[in-house]
């Protein structure tokens, strides 16, 4: 057997073993699980650096077996699944290390970091789906493993959010599952290709009426994931789970999950060209620039910090969606490569988020105050996150915004740069205040409450090398191997 | 040789109930699993014999129908025999495990095993007939081992039992004034040749077997003999026993007299009453074996619903997934709602008590038996990669290619219902705080039987193709 073909599926088996190894450790056995995480997570990454020559030449290593009669289960490594598996890869790396700093003195940290392990298993296995019904079945996945995780702290609120999570995750992930019988029993195939599937796009072009109400289904329950409003509900109140697991769902696994989907429906299933002519890529714009807006307006009256940040990640993972919805290669390229920016800077922000209220209990924003003195490199980081997210050159966050205005503009959607551009004031409205707090507390101001001492290294060593790599990513997007590069290569190859 | 099997499993089991009557109590259990061993065994070499040879018949005695009996066992059989076999053996292996058990208990669960392998097999009538009334009779006995209190549950259950068993026959005097003869292959082939209207017997037989099968509206008898059951009966109960008309009225409906479109209608409607009305009434229940009973319901509704698919007006593609739908959703609730049972009932035997409120804590204290419930739970939804999962998903593609959006809209809301009442008590379970309970650990014995089965439950998605096949031999389009 080729090993280059069976290298999906060892990737995935990495952080499934990883997880029952964890599983079957007692709980006290802190240094091996620790060590078993860490190391798995490093291997994985180191893995799927190996797959990117084979992507770059387009021998996509593909694996599968047949889960119905006629209907296969397929793992797939193409650019965008890179793209998305490596995102997951390194902050899987950051947030293992963060979280094993954060959790040091929690109970259920076996349960943890078991579903911790499987839920980038899930992740990754979204990435590497090569149809549709491959990626219902690691979606639904996804959700049963991130439950135990959100509601890790065992409290009547935590249990609470927890179940509406879940209400929402199984309802959305029902409509992409009709939508998917539908699609796979009608057109033939769910298979994604570059551009388009064939079978479906002969299915669209003779059934226009019954394609839209399948596309219609798998948008609304993909959107549910990627938080388009009013389907955002679960997020701000997912807040209650550890920092760790805000930072995961929110750069890396559910919302992105949900915004993966969009993009391998609209680009590698039906195709943009179809969906354009069914009439539906408008409406999917208006809706990402109302959540867009609606999300930043929300932010701004927020006084939790972790809630503020959770609006925020409401209205930025629409940019991917915006992106999508443009009939234009440079705006499919922003939406591609803000996927990559965006769980990159925001992850930074929880990150933060996360030290703050360890070591000073400052869970609101007026309790920041003249933190820039006292926690100078969270505070520095929690800057470079901040201004990325407003889109300040040279970070990664400029990148895909002036990506994506540059596509609008050529796609003859002006208004969508406005959006953009009130968007960037209301980032600016509601995170500036936050930095001139940490950094220049009003005068007569007194430093309060005592600085927990903890383990320092843990959890800021992974919160500076992502705000570093953030920066990277802005200021090489030039470079062909950038996110940029190969948000170019997987546009360019949808549209031979 | 291989022609011996189907009556080999139906005489086994009987030597096992003959063995266990007679020999002393405290030998009993012993023996009971050592049988059941032998009878999973025989199970999986008939199972392989089928898939690989196809079809095997046996007339009994060398007299051939319409003088004999035959003896057949075909796809469908292959796969109901296995199961009944895993399930007992699981059930008989926890009951061992758990505290003594009264002595009536093992010669019952084997008598129960040999009526459900006669129904499987059955290629005549009458002979479904006895075996459906030894099914039903024992599981009267295995009820009323429950005590005092399960007593008026079990009598309730006996005058049901009877009563649904009587409408089958006379609906077997229908077909026999019909066609002449009893033997089911042949009184198929009379039947089409001839000109009574099939709604008839067809209708009583479905009445008669609806009532055994706790379909909506007739399910009032479940829910109180499932509280009232011993530890071993309920898995039994809610797994196999209900299943056993079920699987006459396919023989009936594919093989003697055919579907009719009024009945086809009867069954759409009172599947879906019980696919809403079971989810409804799981969801505002308190207690857990309550919660599960009414969810065998609601179960038992998709497994009704399923024939208004399988009508001779449907493509061949259609009908092939419909009936795989029937075989998997079976599987899955057989493995996944005896484990379920299972667990519920250790639950209750160690704390007294199943309200839902009493598995805050469980996550830590009895982590084995939490994954087992979570992935009992995830094929009973429907979540993959569960067999579960593979028969919503079969049940799903065949309402969707003919346009059927009633019935995507009951598996939709019925999906969503199940979700939100069997994840109340798991969600519980990850409860931390004042209320929890002590957890002493379980002894690996205790938790093998509903872990095995939920794994499997789980596990078996990933190889659906095999099993869809082996139940579709001997299977033809209409």
């Amino acid at each position: 057997m080729n090993l280059i073909a069976a290298l999906p599926v060892i990737v995935l088996l990495v952080s499934a073993l990883a997880a029952v190894w964890i599983m079957l450790l007692p709980e006290e056995a802190t240094r091996i699980r620790n060590g078993v995480g860490v190391g798995a997570a490093a291997l994985k990454l180191v893995l799927l650096l190996a797959l990117i020559p084979w992507v770059l030449e387009g021998d996509y290593p593909a694996m599968g077996w047949e889960m119905l009669p006629g209907i296969r289960l397929e793992l797939r490594v193409d650019s965008l699944s890179i793209l998305f598996a490596l995102l997951s890869g390194i902050l899987w790396l950051a947030t293992t290390i963060y979280a094993i700093g954060y959790l040091r003195e929690s109970k259920n940290r076996r349960r943890f970091f078991a579903f911790f392990s499987l839920c980038v298993t899930a992740t990754v296995g979204i990435a590497f789906a090569g149809n549709l019904v491959t990626f219902v079945v690691f979606y639904e996945m996804l959700t049963l493993v991130t439950y135990p995780l959100v509601s890790h702290y065992g409290t009547p609120e935590s249990l609470k959010a927890a179940r509406a999570y879940l209400f929402y995750a199984l309802t959305g992930g029902l409509s992409v599952l009709t939508g998917t019988v539908l699609l796979q029993s009608l057109a033939g195939s769910t298979a994604f290709e570059a551009g388009g599937t064939e079978a479906v796009q002969h299915y669209a072009a003779e059934h226009p009426g019954m394609s839209l109400v399948i596309l219609s289904l798998l948008v609304a329950g993909f959107g549910v994931k990627a938080a388009l409003v009013p389907l955002h509900g679960w997020l701000p109140l997912a807040m209650v789970a550890p920092a760790p697991v805000s930072a995961l769902l929110h750069a890396v696994a559910v919302v992105k999950a949900g915004a993966f989907g969009l993009v391998r429906t609209v680009t590698d299933l039906f195709g943009v060209e179809v969906v354009h002519g069914l009439g539906a890529l408008d409406p999917l714009l208006v809706w990402a620039s109302v959540t867009i807006l609606y999300g930043s307006v929300r932010a701004l009256s927020q006084q939790d910090l972790k809630r503020r940040l959770a609006f925020s990640t409401v209205s930025q993972v629409s940019y991917i969606t915006l992106g999508l919805a443009m009939f234009a290669p440079l705006a499919t390229v922003g939406g591609v490569v803000h996927l990559f920016h965006q769980g990159i800077t925001k992850i930074i922000l929880f990150f933060c988020a996360g030290l703050f209220a360890e070591r000073l209990g400052a869970k609101t924003i007026s309790s920041l105050t003249g933190l820039g003195s006292r926690m100078p490199w969270t505070s520095a980081a929690f800057t470079v996150g901040a201004f990325g997210m407003i889109g300040l050159p040279p970070l990664a966050g400029f990148i895909s915004k002036w990506t994506l205005a540059q596509g609008a503009l050529q796609a003859d959607r002006d208004w969508v740069v406005l959006v953009l551009v009130l968007s960037a004031l209301l980032n600016c409205l509601y995170f500036l205040p936050i930095v001139f707090r940490l950094w220049w507390p009003p005068r007569g101001w007194e430093p309060t409450g005592e600085l927990q001492p903890l383990a320092l290294r843990t959890m800021l060593l992974p919160t500076v090398a992502v705000a570093v790599l953030s920066v990277a990513a802005g200021a090489f997007a030039g470079l062909p191997l950038s996110p940029l590069g190969w948000a170019e290569l997987i546009t360019a190859r949808s549209h031979p | 040789m291989r022609s011996l099997l189907p009556a080999a499993c139906v005489f086994w089991p009987l030597l096992t109930a003959t063995l266990s009557w007679w020999l002393p109590a405290r030998l009993r259990s012993t023996v009971a699993v050592a049988g059941h061993v032998v009878a999973l065994a025989l199970a999986a070499v008939l199972a392989f014999s089928v898939a690989r040879g196809g079809v095997i018949e046996l007339a009994l005695g060398d007299w051939d129908a319409p003088l004999g009996i035959v003896v057949r066992a075909d796809g469908l059989a292959a796969v109901f025999l296995s199961i009944t076999a895993v399930v007992t053996l699981a059930v008989a292996v926890h009951a061992r495990a758990a505290a003594t058990q009264p002595p009536s208990l093992w010669p019952l669960i084997a008598l129960l095993q040999s009526g459900l392998a006669a129904v499987c097999v059955a290629g005549d009538l009458f002979n479904a007939y006895v075996a459906l009334e030894v099914v039903g009779l024992s599981a009267v006995g295995l009820v009323a081992l429950g005590g005092a209190g399960a007593r008026r549950a079990a009598l309730h259950y006996l005058v049901i039992a009877v009563l649904g068993s009587l409408f089958y026959l006379v609906a077997v005097g229908v077909i026999y004034g019909a066609t002449g003869t009893l033997d089911m292959g042949l009184a198929g082939i009379a039947w089409a040749e001839g000109t009574t209207s099939t709604a008839w017997p067809l209708g009583l037989a479905a009445v008669g077997l609806a009532l055994k099968a706790a379909l909506f509206p007739l399910h009032g008898w479940l829910p109180a003999a499932h509280a009232g059951a011993p530890l071993a009966a309920s898995p039994l109960l809610s797994a196999l026993v209900v299943k056993a008309p079920l699987f006459i009225l396919a023989r009936l409906w594919l093989e003697v007299t055919g579907p009719d479109p009024a009945v086809a209608v009867l069954l759409a409607v009172l599947g879906s009453g019980a696919v809403l009305w079971g989810g409804f009434q799981a969801l505002i229940q308190t207690r857990l074996k309550r919660v599960v009973a009414y969810s065998t319901v609601a179960q038992v509704g998709y497994l009704f619903l399923v024939f208004a698919l399988i009508t001779p007006d449907q493509d061949e593609a259609v009908q092939r997934l419909a009936l795989g739908a029937w075989v998997t959703l079976m599987v899955s609730h057989a493995l996944a709602k005896s484990a379920m049972f299972l667990i519920t009932s250790t639950i209750k035997t160690f704390h007294g008590t199943d309200e839902i409120t009493v598995t805050a804590g469980m996550a830590r204290g009895w982590a084995p038996m939490t994954l087992a419930m979570g992935l009992a739970t995830i094929s009973l939804i429907g979540l993959p990669v569960s067999i579960g999962f593979i028969g919503k998903w079969q049940l799903l593609s065949a309402a969707g290619i003919p346009g059927q959006w009633w019935l995507v809209g009951v598996v939709l809301v019925g999906s969503v219902l199940s979700a939100a009442y069997l994840l109340r008590p798991l969600a519980g379970s990850l409860r931390e705080g004042s209320e929890e309970q002590t957890w002493t650990p379980l002894a690996w014995r205790q938790v093998v039987a509903p872990l095995g089965l939920a794994v499997a439950a789980f596990a078996l998605g990933l190889s659906a193709v095999p099993l869809i096949e082996l139940a579709l031999v001997g299977w033809e389009p209409m």
